[in-house]
């Protein structure tokens, strides 16, 4: 199925189709998942208030890491069954996933004062996570700065792969070293351990954000697709100018 | 209303990341669909260029080296 939609032109159409119900369901599940988590959660016992900053923390964590796993898995089909349009989604998930980590960073400073009492510190979970941040940013760095396309996808696929250990070190740093952050309540062997009132928002808030990474994603291959069919084509004009300046000179 | 602004003495904090987080998501649906509006335009204006070049006086060229559907489509 996969090598189905692998056909530039039939993932332009199903992208077409998918991104207008994408846009509707973002905008639906935020309309729920917003006045849930802000007012309609309860506050929490230790934390008071400032617990509903995880509802936007944490989808903006697992953004993060699975656009990094998407980022991972489209660079690996690229790189060894060369399907362009593999390095095609790489390419326009960089952006979205760096500016997932970056929100979750911030909005993670944003919590970690009032209850920590310290926007920052050095342990591995914020540190495996500004390592995430710079992966993304030293992927997009590495393809802009290389002018040979081939080359800046296959290097860039390489980074993007070597990367993916950062993922499980990310996933477990709360467990293997002594660490401020909470350890997981979500996706554990055992189960949640957060409290339905409280997860139930969190999922909308997931789920809603999830959604539109999904929609940007699309649109943003498209868009890259169509500035490789106007690279082909100003390419192909440059060719016939030249080629006809030379006939005229003779 | 007040009680609910102030978030317990945390207002800065949780809506400081409520802001954030519009702000972000704002930004990059800006940033895609100002992408997009300028790729088609760009595009537009290389194809009525290449459709100008096949109208003009001098153009008795073979046109060997006109992209075929299968180049313009991708090429990497």
């Amino acid at each position: 199925m996969l090598s189905y939609f692998a056909n530039p032109e039939r993932f332009d159409r199903l992208a077409r189709t998918l991104i207008p119900w994408g846009w509707g369901l973002t905008l639906a599940l935020l309309a729920v998942g917003l006045p849930w988590a802000l007012a309609v959660s309860p506050p929490d016992y230790q934390q008071s208030e400032s617990v509903r900053i995880m509802y936007v923390h944490v989808p903006a964590a697992w953004l993060g890491l699975f656009a990094y796993g998407a980022l991972g898995v489209s660079s690996f089909v690229f790189f060894v069954w060369r399907h362009n349009l593999a390095d095609l989604a790489a390419r326009a998930i960089a952006p979205f996933g760096a500016a997932f980590t970056a929100l979750c960073l911030v909005t993670g400073a944003l919590w970690g004062k009032p209850t920590w009492g310290a926007w920052w510190v050095w342990d591995a979970r914020l540190t495996s996570m500004l390592v995430l941040l710079l992966l993304y940013l030293g992927y997009m760095a590495l393809r802009a700065a290389l002018e040979d396309e081939r080359l800046a996808a296959r290097s860039g696929a390489i980074l993007a792969m070597a990367g993916l250990v950062n993922l499980p070190i990310i996933k477990f740093s709360v467990d293997w070293w002594n660490t401020l952050h909470q350890p997981a309540s979500v996706f554990r062997f055992d189960g949640p351990t957060i409290h339905a009132s409280k997860l139930w928002p969190l999922g909308v808030m997931a789920l809603a954000l999830t959604i539109l990474f999904g929609v940007l994603v699309l649109t943003r291959m498209r868009t890259l697709l169509l500035e490789k069919r106007a690279d082909a084509l100003e390419r192909a004009r440059e060719r016939r100018l030249e080629a006809e300046a030379r006939e005229a000179s003779q | 209303m007040s009680d609910f602004l102030s978030m317990s003495g945390y207002g800065a904090y949780v809506w400081g990341s409520y802001g954030l987080t519009l702000a972000v998501i704002g930004a990059l649906t800006w940033w895609t669909l100002a992408g997009r509006r300028g790729a088609r335009e760009r595009l537009a204006r290389i194809q009525a260029q290449t459709a100008e070049d096949s109208r003009s006086p001098h153009d008795s060229l073979p046109r060997g080296d006109a992209p075929r559907s299968d180049e313009t489509g991708y090429t990497l």
